[in-house]
């Protein structure tokens, strides 16, 4: 069973890319407890060490960033315009409240205006803006009010949306679960093991900067220098009433990368999480996207290469403001992790290798 | 020049990220060759050829080629992949393909291809690769479960190795890039009698085809001195192409540039001056599309003397390319000639030659 009170809180702290201590520091409040130590690397990403009694290591790694916005300018009318941060996308934005946070740490609301559709013709209805013509209106009379409030330029702006429990109470939605509920399974996968005695150490990562081209992933495998690293994010839920339908939806239990993008899993290790999974009674299935990225992308490839692959949990309504994923996802997620953390052995990782010699 | 090899590499099954039948060959044959064999954690193979000094040079072909990973079944029993590189669907339709299941048993399908009164309109469209769909034969789904065959299965074109009218020319599958680690395991096979200054690397990377992944672990790995990247590079000597920068038969390549990395000006004019001297036939340019390893070599560390060794290829990215034993042969002879006179001391000339 999941801790909801530590999901709300991690999906609903601030944190874009570039911007992440928020959401960091909810991630070390739940570390703090279960970790031998606490580092992070030199851009902001966090890592909880767990010791191990061999020199092996396997990283778990969730990106702590989420996709926003930062202030472009303010008009002399007092509205903010905006440079996207991650992929947005045009239909998601208007009406939508965000949070702008100043340096100093004061927090101001503001909403995506849109003209109003009356008198207009079909095709300036329909019309979408492009996210980087998007403004936010703070309510406020003018640029000077604006600057009063402490608002700059390149501030970060955040998704603001509540976290909660849909009419089936397994439905969770918020903003942030990409890839939230990633840093959330590297955390609870320690949690889970904090009586445990593992072989391998077990660091759990919230990787900062993965919207913006996995660049935490980077710093974070080159410091640690793994021998497994599994990065867990958000996959395309395939249940919508448009679009590609498939196994991979909510409520399907494990969901396994074979590739995307960026990465191909390694063999060896896929079998092993299959095993794995077969062996708990976890339902899993199979996920190719045939673009995109995940940390994965960047972990795999450090030092002479690392055994990698990517865990992923189907996702509703990625990259807006109100995402929605399954509890069951989550748990055997965690299940699958904890039971790998407790079997690796230097043995194990031979067998793993040895399925590509 | 061993064409058996050559055909038993070409002939093997190995997508990116499913290369071992590949590294599987080139262990049998390059082992009695090196002093060790070592590996990188994404299954690159790595021949080591001791040298009296310090100087490490390394040579790279990809193992790995173009393909399908098996992305959906559909209840018909239809298949669609996703495609690992870049596959050209104006060549794909009617050709025959084959499937490796997790136990390893081969199954063979074919690309299907519309009937002339579909939504493709014959003789002018292409079908798109996303919707390239692959008929194994069979009545449903269940059956191709029945088989073995799950998502992640990788698919790749059928086998075909054959010597031409003029027995010069060769055509395979899969000379992308087969072809460069022929060429290394012949360079090892003309150096095994010899004791050299430099320590040679011959590796076969992984995952060239989607993003040359092979290539930078491999790279980190050894942290080589002076590297080089085998692999075919395109022709333009056909009936329909006017641009005749590269011929099939005119000799190796020697590439100043690609999108993927410039050619060291210090090592390429080595390479020209033993050409020259030793009457090798090269040739020498640059291509605007396309990239091998040398990519992602010549940055690692502080930066990597690295030359790309071209191949003239026709038809790349087909399963139906061509090339010319001459060219293969030429290259063969100049890097075996470089790793002969390669020392401390030349490094130093080649790095000098960018100071």
């Amino acid at each position: 069973m999941a801790d909801l009170k530590f999901l709300e809180e991690i999906t609903t702290a601030k944190g874009i890319s570039g911007f992440e201590k928020d959401a960091t520091r909810v991630m070390k409040k739940y570390l703090e407890d279960c970790t031998d130590e606490i580092i992070y690397d030199n851009i902001g990403s966090i890592i909880g060490v767990k010791k191990g009694t061999s020199d092996l290591k396997v990283a778990i790694t969730g990106h702590i960033d989420e996709i926003g916005f930062i202030v472009k300018e303010i008009t002399d009318a007092g509205y903010i315009k905006v440079q996207p941060v991650g992929g947005w996308m045009g239909q998601t934005i208007p009406a939508h409240t965000c949070i702008i946070t100043t340096r100093s740490g004061n927090e101001v609301v503001g909403v995506f205006g849109s003209i109003p559709p009356h008198g207009q013709g079909a095709e300036a209805r329909n019309k979408v803006t492009a996210p980087a013509d998007s403004f936010l209106d703070i309510g406020v009379d003018n640029k000077e009010a604006a600057k009063e409030l402490g608002i700059r330029i390149g501030d970060p702006i955040s998704p603001r949306s509540e976290f909660l429990q849909m009419a089936n109470p397994k439905y969770l939605m918020a903003k942030a679960w990409d890839d939230r509920v990633g840093a959330a399974i590297a955390t609870d996968v320690l949690r889970e093991l904090k009586e445990e005695t593992t072989t391998a150490s077990i660091y759990a990562c919230g990787t900062v900067q993965e919207e913006v081209g996995l660049r935490g992933a980077k710093t974070v495998g080159q410091m640690i220098q793994p021998d497994v690293a599994f990065a867990v994010d958000v996959c395309f839920s395939k249940d919508l009433p448009e679009g590609a339908k498939g196994e991979v939806k909510l409520g399907c239990g494990v969901t396994l990368g074979v590739m995307d993008g960026s990465v191909i899993a390694h063999t060896g290790l896929l079998k092993e999480m299959e095993k794995i999974c077969e062996e708990l009674e976890l339902p899993f299935v199979l996920d190719i996207l045939p673009f995109g990225g995940t940390d994965s992308g960047e972990l795999h490839k450090v030092g002479a290469g690392v055994v990698n692959m990517t865990l992923s949990i189907p996702s509703r309504y990625m990259h807006s403001h109100r995402t929605i994923i399954h509890e069951d996802d989550y748990d055997a997620t965690v299940k699958v992790l904890v039971e790998f953390c407790k079997r690796i052995t230097p043995e194990l990782l031979e067998t793993i290798k040895s399925d590509k010699k | 020049m061993n064409l058996e090899m050559l055909e038993e590499l070409c002939n093997a099954d190995g997508v990116s990220g499913f290369e071992k039948e590949v590294t599987r060959i080139v262990r049998k044959y390059i082992e009695p060759l090196v002093d060790e064999i070592i590996y990188d954690n994404l299954g690159s193979i790595v021949g080591v050829k001791k040298g009296k000094g310090d100087l490490k040079i390394l040579l790279t072909g990809h193992v790995d080629e173009i393909g399908l990973i098996v992305s959906e079944i559909d209840e018909n029993g239809f298949v669609r992949g996703q495609q690992c590189g870049t596959l050209f669907a104006h060549a794909l339709g009617a050709q025959d393909v084959i499937l490796t299941t997790r136990s390893g048993e081969k199954i063979m399908g074919i690309i299907g291809t519309h009937p002339k009164d579909s939504k493709f309109e014959l003789g002018k469209d292409t079908i798109p690769t996303k919707d390239i769909v692959i008929d194994f034969g069979v009545a449903s789904k269940q059956e191709l479960l029945d088989l073995g065959v799950r998502i992640g299965d990788p698919i790749v074109m059928a086998p075909m190795f054959r010597t031409m009218n003029n027995p010069n020319y060769l055509t395979a599958k899969s000379f992308d890039d087969r072809i460069g680690v022929g060429f290394f395991i012949e360079v090892a096979n003309m150096l095994k009698d010899e004791t050299l200054d430099a320590t040679i690397y011959f590796a076969g990377t992984v995952q060239e085809e989607v993003g040359l992944r092979g290539a930078k672990t491999v790279v980190q790995m050894i942290k080589p001195d002076i590297a080089f990247a085998l692999d075919v590079y395109p022709t333009y000597d056909t009936a329909n192409d006017t641009d005749k920068m590269f011929k099939l038969g005119s000799g190796v390549i020697l590439s100043w540039m690609d999108t993927a990395s410039i050619g060291h000006v210090g090592l390429m004019n080595e390479l020209i001056d033993i050409a020259e001297a030793t009457k090798i036939q090269y040739q020498t340019g640059m291509i605007s599309r396309g990239g091998t390893d040398a990519g992602e070599v010549h940055k690692a560390h502080s930066g990597i003397p690295t030359v790309t060794i071209g191949i003239p290829n026709r038809y790349v990215h087909t399963c139906r390319s061509m090339i010319h034993k001459d060219d293969y042969q030429a290259g063969i002879q100049l890097i075996t000639e470089f790793c002969k006179k390669a020392n401390k001391d030349l490094f130093k000339k080649i790095l000098d030659a960018r100071r």
